[in-house]
């Protein structure tokens, strides 16, 4: 009564092997389905952000306000007067494959005390760059909050910096600073509608993208991630059902009259619980 | 096995329960309540949460589900119909019904589980 072991390769295993592969591939591409919107909600927080309608600076954060975590990346308006002797030049920074650096010149800010630091663009060199603006200003660019870095100055003298840290300009510049930078981002490609910038400084320099796109909330996609992490695991498990199955069928029976085996070799087990009585144990 | 069978009962409910109040009553409030009811809230709520939680509950379990077929020597059919069951509203409570059913009778020796 006992089965005959069956080779892997037997048509009776086929079947078999073609449900494994469908549920196996079925989990795969499930898994990489979740596992994609999960991708494409923060894609779509952040971008959401840096493409919103942008706001006065002054009503995002004030001067000696501390910088609004979940700001990064806003589009802000910022209006003032440029301050063209403090432009400075931030090193380390590509531009299409090429070093060079970030010219940066502070706004005063319209009623306020404070500037704020605005990135016009990208040039090759610092005696590249074209002379910084004067006068009044209105243009949008993308908040930052100051760069956090480790990496020292080698010449202090000069105006080539190593990172926008709000620290160090402090103390280079009369006045108070905003806690806070600007990215210049009237003139990006895929900016769908900015106030008409006036005197934004940014001629001459190549675009700055903006370099720290709003971190979306920790928990968008999170539960889409998981789901992709569960349907892979489900995917492993149907390989190990699978597994087990075949392992079953295909090794030798095991004598007959075992103890562990009586019970269950008589008809198919399922068709013969359901003809037996339910024993007394109502 | 009575253990296994014992803590089988307890995923089983605990899955079906959870399905229940996931597919019956979140997703119909999710979906049909007036945008900004609380029904709709509660109902996003329970989408969202009880969501998760039956999907890593129902890999538990599958692997419950699967040590049990193993130790109680179920064939494949009877264990893959009992393993889909656990993803159908009310029909896990049939076929958690079913599959104590069978290991009883067919393992009188757990029949005080």
């Amino acid at each position: 009564m006992s089965e005959r072991a069956v080779s892997p390769f037997s048509p009776r295993l086929w079947g078999a092997h073609l449900l494994m592969l469908l549920v196996v591939a079925a989990a795969v591409a499930l898994g990489l389905w979740q596992y994609g919107v999960s991708h494409q909600h923060k894609v779509d927080a952040a971008a959401k952000l840096a493409h919103a309608d942008p706001r006065l600076l002054t009503d995002v954060m004030g001067g000696n306000d501390a910088f609004p975590g979940s700001q990064v990346g806003r589009p802000v308006l910022v209006t003032g007067t440029w301050e063209p002797a403090e432009t400075i030049f931030v090193s380390g920074h590509d531009h299409a494959g090429e070093s060079g650096y970030w010219v940066a010149t502070p706004v005063e800010v319209d009623s306020t005390k404070s500037a704020i630091y605005v990135v016009r663009g990208w040039t090759r060199s610092p005696d590249a760059a074209p002379a910084a603006p004067h006068g009044a200003t209105r243009l949008v660019g993308w908040l930052q909050p100051g760069d956090q870095t480790a990496a020292t100055d080698a010449d202090r003298s000069d105006d080539v910096l190593t990172s926008l840290d709000i620290a160090t300009l402090i103390s280079r510049v009369d006045g108070d600073l905003f806690s806070a930078y600007v990215v210049g981002a009237d003139h990006q490609a895929d900016w769908p509608a900015s106030a008409a910038p006036v005197n934004d400084g940014s001629a001459g320099l190549a675009d700055v993208p903006a370099p720290a796109l709003p971190q979306a909330d920790a928990s968008t996609g999170l539960r889409n991630f998981l789901y992709a992490i569960e349907w892979w695991l489900f995917g492993v498990f149907a390989l190990y059902i699978w597994w087990r199955y075949v392992a079953d069928m295909t090794r030798p029976a095991p004598p007959a009259g075992g103890p562990e085996d009586g019970s269950s070799e008589e008809g198919t087990p399922e068709e013969a619980s359901q003809d037996r009585p339910v024993p007394s144990d109502a | 096995m009575k253990g296994t069978l014992n803590f089988y009962k307890v995923i089983a409910t605990v899955v079906g329960v959870l399905l229940i109040v996931l597919v019956l009553v979140g997703l119909p409030m999710d979906l049909f309540a007036a945008d900004g009811s609380g029904a709709k809230d509660a109902g996003r709520w329970i989408s969202r949460n009880i969501g998760v939680a039956h999907g890593w509950l129902y890999m538990v379990y599958l692997v419950t589900t699967f040590v049990l077929s193993r130790k109680a020597k179920w064939d494949m059919p009877f264990t893959i119909v009992t393993l889909i069951c656990g993803t159908i509203p009310i029909a896990s409570f049939w076929a958690e019904f079913r599959a104590i059913h069978h290991v009883q009778a067919e393992h009188p020796e757990v029949q005080a589980a």
